[in-house]
């Protein structure tokens, strides 16, 4: 039995997941951890209590200066004999900038109704009907997560074709 | 009793809080038959509910909340049912659809408790209302539950409107591991012989169980080359019992009820913490097995190994809180919302986190970032 971990950056990232993959059933389901794999090192801790044969998604912001973090973590991770696949998913330049790609949107408090942009994110975590909000927006889902990287992240493949589902 | 549909507001962690326990369409091949309303085949309603959530989801609270909804039903007595609400300056409610023993009627109790400024209640800010129609052969809950809503309101005293729920028997357990346990006070021989079977299912060093006559609720457990004092419900040097063999106690009472019928409703709530997978997974199965016609088990567990139990998707349901919800707080997710074919594995779809219930281990791994202090 195959399972599937993600590991992103913040709550935010959590909730587009868990709306995706429960009530839009567009990605793969996986469990979410809130770890930033480019600027923290992922302990051994994390990776023993996975099971088998998981494979770990790692979904990250790429408008930071340096890799080097998010590359160490990438060997350790393929070196553990638990985790059989390590998936990249480069958001371009991060999360906001993803949505507002994949919505028919100007601002990205027109998302979550804010009163101004600082706001979103926090509106974004607490919205209770994000996948409704989505589907008025126009979200396309070819659009999100589809771009490449470029600078210290171009060496990163965006492998997010890997774990979306055919609709 | 069958409880078909729970609704909960301002009741410990729970703000509009509902629990559906009726099923749409048949299932070929149950593994549970017979699934329905006894000479109702449509009349479909989940005789097990296995409910599963992270920690401080609802799971015990929802048991102790319908323990003293019964009590208010058969005692006409708030006090016990108004320590649940949590904000006493607010109003809270409850709704529950039931079906009370021997009979073919949907029963509906609405409860208001009007907001309280200093906390105290009198019989006048208490608002109940009781309606019933007939089960009719072809029908179906959604059916039933359409004619309960169109009744007309009455104005009655809630102890008064109360007094016409027909008397139901309940059995509800806890997770508790007192030292007192709930034993029957006069065990007759079969009673004994489930006392004693179930306590050696657990613990195979137990050689005997036996009753000490002339005594109530007294009881002696007979391990090898020791004896276990239950005296009048306590038991004696419980530090003697591993902590399933304790749990066993508790345990063979309720499969006394289950396997007597004393009781057609079942709430069961984690008292399999202690055991291996093994003996949980037998126990709810012979408990499956044992139930009454018109019978209805909810059954709390933590353990995963339970969704690879060949029982229909409807009869698992996880609950899920998400602390950014404060309207709603406390969710029911049903697991076959989501998986339609027989051939989807509910185990993968948790272990997967699907429905997006599973509990957060972030804080956990911050303990990792911890050092040492050296100060005293």
């Amino acid at each position: 039995m195959k399972n599937y971990c993600y590991f992103v950056e913040g709550q935010d990232e959590k909730k587009i997941i868990d709306t995706l993959k429960t009530e839009l059933k567009l990605i793969q389901p996986g469990k979410v951890q809130i770890v930033n794999p480019v600027q923290e090192r992922i302990k051994a801790s994390r990776l023993n209590s996975l099971t088998m044969d998981t494979t770990i998604i790692l979904v990250f912001d790429t408008d930071t200066s340096s890799a080097q973090i998010l590359i160490q973590n990438i060997n350790f991770i393929k070196s553990r004999p638990n985790i059989s696949k390590v998936v990249c998913i480069t958001q371009v330049r991060n999360l906001e900038d993803e949505l507002l790609r994949s919505c028919s949107i100007s601002h990205i408090r027109e998302l979550t109704n804010s009163k101004s942009d600082r706001e979103y994110k926090s509106d974004l975590i607490k919205i209770s009907n994000l996948a409704n909000r989505l589907n008025a927006c126009g979200f396309e889902q070819s659009k999100f997560w589809a771009k490449q990287a470029s600078g210290v992240f171009g060496q990163i493949v965006n492998q997010a074709d890997e774990i979306r589902k055919i609709r | 009793m069958i409880i078909m549909d729970l609704k909960l507001d301002n009741l410990k962690a729970f703000h509009h809080f509902h629990m559906n326990m009726a099923y749409p369409k048949k299932v070929v091949n149950s593994s549970i038959p017979e699934e329905h309303l006894s000479h109702h085949p449509n009349f479909r309603y989940k005789k097990l509910n296995i409910i599963l959530g992270a920690n401080a989801t609802g799971k015990t609270s929802i048991g102790i909340l319908l323990r003293d909804i019964f009590g208010f039903i058969s005692k006409k007595s708030y006090g016990q049912l108004v320590s649940n609400i949590a904000d006493r300056r607010s109003p809270a409610m409850f709704q529950i659809d039931f079906i009370p023993d021997g009979t073919y009627e949907l029963y509906r109790l609405k409860t208001v408790f009007e907001a309280s400024e200093n906390g105290y209640f009198t019989n006048e800010m208490i608002h109940a209302s009781v309606g019933s129609v007939t089960i009719h052969t072809d029908d179906n809950y959604e059916r039933c539950a359409s004619r309960l809503e169109k009744l007309p309101s009455q104005n009655l005293l809630w102890n008064v409107a109360l007094e016409k729920i027909p008397a139901f028997a309940w059995y509800l357990t806890r997770p508790d591991s007192a030292a007192l346990v709930n034993l029957q006070n006069k065990a007759n021989k079969n009673y004994l012989k489930i006392f004693d079977t179930t306590l050696k299912a657990i613990d195979p060093s137990i050689v005997k169980v036996e009753a000490i006559p002339g005594t109530d609720a007294s009881y002696l457990i007979k391990p090898k080359n020791t004896d276990i004092l239950i005296q009048q419900g306590e038991i004696l040097k419980p530090e003697l019992l591993s902590s399933g063999t304790r749990a066993g106690i508790d345990i063979a009472d309720m499969m006394a009820w289950v396997i007597n019928q004393w009781s057609a409703f079942f709430y069961c709530d984690e008292k399999f913490s202690y055991m291996y997978t093994d003996i949980e997974k037998a126990f709810l199965a012979v408990m499956v097995e044992k139930l009454p016609s018109d019978g209805q088990i909810f059954f709390t567990t933590h353990n995963l190994d339970i969704l690879d139990m060949p029982y229909p998707k409807h009869s698992f349901t996880f609950l899920k809180k998400d602390v950014n919800q404060p309207d709603k707080p406390i969710s029911c997710i049903y697991a076959s919302d989501f998986l339609k074919r027989n051939t989807d594995s509910l185990r993968n779809a948790v272990e997967n986190d699907l429905f997006s219930a599973a509990p957060s281990v972030d804080k956990v791994y911050e303990l990792a970032d911890f050092t040492k202090d050296d100060r005293l």
